[in-house]
């Protein structure tokens, strides 16, 4: 655990270093966040704060991960971190966490942003944290996925857009509708809307956990197959 | 100490359809520096990763501190220093920053201070990643794999882009860890470095070991060389009875070139044969096969790389 902290302070700086990822992760989730709460969404509340969630969870934690991670793999770090006494589960969580973090503050900053701006408060504080956390996981591992094909940091941005443009698709498809299906919790961002929906208005927790469970198994299953460490291999 | 701190035996690697590495066996004893040799592609570098448990064999076994270097790896790495042919670094991350991070994930760490004044770059501490030369890098890269004062030293090619005095450098304190007891094991394409460093040697040649042992051994498998230029108006026939042989193909292109196992006795006779006909004998050199020779001997049709 240490060492993940080692990697993660190292990685936070690199990120305050470069503004272009400092924007990308701090600034502009914050301001687009902050844009929902005062917009309102014409009054549904459970809207505003998934998009609000959508936008962290894209931008702070799977973009910029996923940028990170490949950005390490072509400065040839991660090579290097590969052969010294760090095993490859925690240089990965070294790399990802500050993004981790950020997401978590981010996503716990938000709503209540929203709730100051005069959104009600939620019902169920535990199922708009689970998806608040849920979300959070669900996009690191779907960066250590994404990570593994894309080669470099600027085709990040091209790898990261289907995933990151269905989330909101998915979200909306699942706020639309007066009851969510299971189709509608297994599409991206769907079972972020149920659960920020379960937070306001009531209802199961457990489906949206149990898709979000799903998704991240399944990214990290792609993640241990494909993840390349070296640019060249 | 009498266990190596390296067995190979029967290794092999394959990538899909190409097999780098054909089944080679050696090992290395403690305190010993022990260098392989070959052209680009002869499968040093696969070796190396194997050994430092990147990679896993296709088959055979490896053992590294009588501890399998993939799987015992939590165990074997705390005792092992790795330089990557090619690693590198966030740019963004300064000298210090890059040698703090390291010790912050390594076992027993040197100071940042004394690593850093151990490679000459205690003047570029507060320099960016990024603005470092290639040779700096290298030394960089030297003072993280030494960080953890580790028992067994890999390194890929330590000193490739350094400039005369940087490899020297390095040599002195290649040659401090081994007083200091550390066994090490090195590719290079300087024989020169693989002459002044190892106790033992092995030459790849297309995955496998064609020629291995201690310096002399390897030296002599080679035999001397008596080199001139082509004295006016002698003809093949005319040359000194030499016990070795002279190669037609030097004769051809104006130049002498005996291969001996009888160096002295040779020469003894060229010399007086030179005396007889009242010839001087332009450009004369006699001389012991270098590791260069050996090395070309091995792998005629292929260059050294360097």
């Amino acid at each position: 655990m240490n060492r993940v902290a080692v990697l993660a302070r190292v990685e936070l700086v690199l990120l305050l270093r470069n503004k272009t990822a400092a924007a990308l992760g701090l600034a502009m989730p914050l301001a687009i966040g902050v844009g929902f709460a005062l917009t309102r969404g014409g009054g549904d509340w459970a809207g505003s704060i998934t998009m609000q969630l959508l936008v962290v969870h894209g931008l702070t934690v799977y973009i910029s991960a996923t940028t990170a991670l490949v950005a390490r793999r072509q400065d040839l770090s991660l090579k290097r971190l590969r052969g010294g006494e760090a095993s490859e589960p925690v240089i990965l969580a070294g790399v990802m966490a500050p993004m981790v973090v950020l997401g978590l503050v981010q996503g716990a900053l938000l709503p209540t942003i929203a709730v100051i701006a005069d959104a009600p408060m939620p019902r169920d504080l535990l199922a708009l944290a689970a998806g608040i956390v849920g979300g959070t996981v669900v996009a690191a591992g779907a960066a250590l996925a994404t990570a593994s094909f894309t080669t470099t940091a600027e085709t990040a941005q091209l790898t990261t857009t289907p995933l990151f443009a269905a989330t909101f698709g998915g979200a909306m498809w699942a706020l639309s509708s007066p009851t969510v299906t299971p189709l509608m919790l297994a599409a991206p961002g769907g079972a972020t809307a149920a659960l920020v929906r379960a937070g306001f208005e009531g209802g199961s927790a457990w489906g949206p956990l149990g898709a979000m469970a799903v998704w991240t198994v399944a990214t990290v299953a792609v993640g241990r197959r494909y993840f390349r460490w070296d640019p060249r291999a | 100490m009498n266990e190596p701190v390296i067995d190979v035996v029967g290794l092999r690697c394959r990538y899909g359809g190409f097999e780098a590495v054909r089944g080679i066996d050696f090992v290395v004893q403690p305190g010993e520096l022990f260098a392989l040799l070959g052209t680009n592609g002869a499968g040093k570098t696969t070796t190396m990763e194997v050994l430092e448990g990147l990679r896993t064999p296709s088959a055979g076994s490896v053992r590294v501190l009588g501890l399998d270097p993939a799987a015992d790896r939590a165990r074997v790495r705390p005792r092992t220093g790795v330089m990557l042919q090619e690693s590198g670094f966030p740019g963004d991350l300064t000298v210090r920053e890059a040698v703090t991070l390291w010790r912050g994930l390594t076992s027993r760490p040197s100071q940042v201070d004394e690593s850093l004044a151990m490679v000459d770059l205690s003047h570029r501490r507060d320099v960016r990643v990024k603005a470092l030369s290639g040779g700096e890098r290298r030394r960089l890269d030297l003072a993280l794999a030494t960080l953890g004062r580790p028992d067994v030293l890999f390194l890929d090619e330590p000193t490739t882009g350094l400039d005369p005095e940087s490899r020297a450098r390095t040599w002195r304190i290649l040659r401090d860890l081994l007083a200091h007891g550390t066994s090490i094991v090195l590719t290079t394409h300087y024989l020169e470095e693989a002459e002044n460093l190892a106790h033992r040697i092995a030459i790849m040649h297309e995955g496998r070991i064609e020629v291995s042992g201690s310096l002399v051994d390897v030296l002599e498998r080679e035999a001397s060389r008596i080199c001139f230029t082509r004295p006016d108006g002698v003809a093949f026939p005319g040359l000194p009875g030499v016990a070795g042989r002279i190669d037609p193909d030097a004769f051809r292109k104006g130049r002498i070139e005996i291969r001996t196992r009888v160096l002295q006795d040779d020469l003894a006779v060229v010399l007086r044969w030179a005396s007889d006909h009242g010839i001087q004998l332009g450009r004369l050199r006699a001389h012991h096969a270098s590791l260069a020779d050996v090395f070309h001997g091995v792998s005629h049709h292929a260059a050294v790389a360097a």
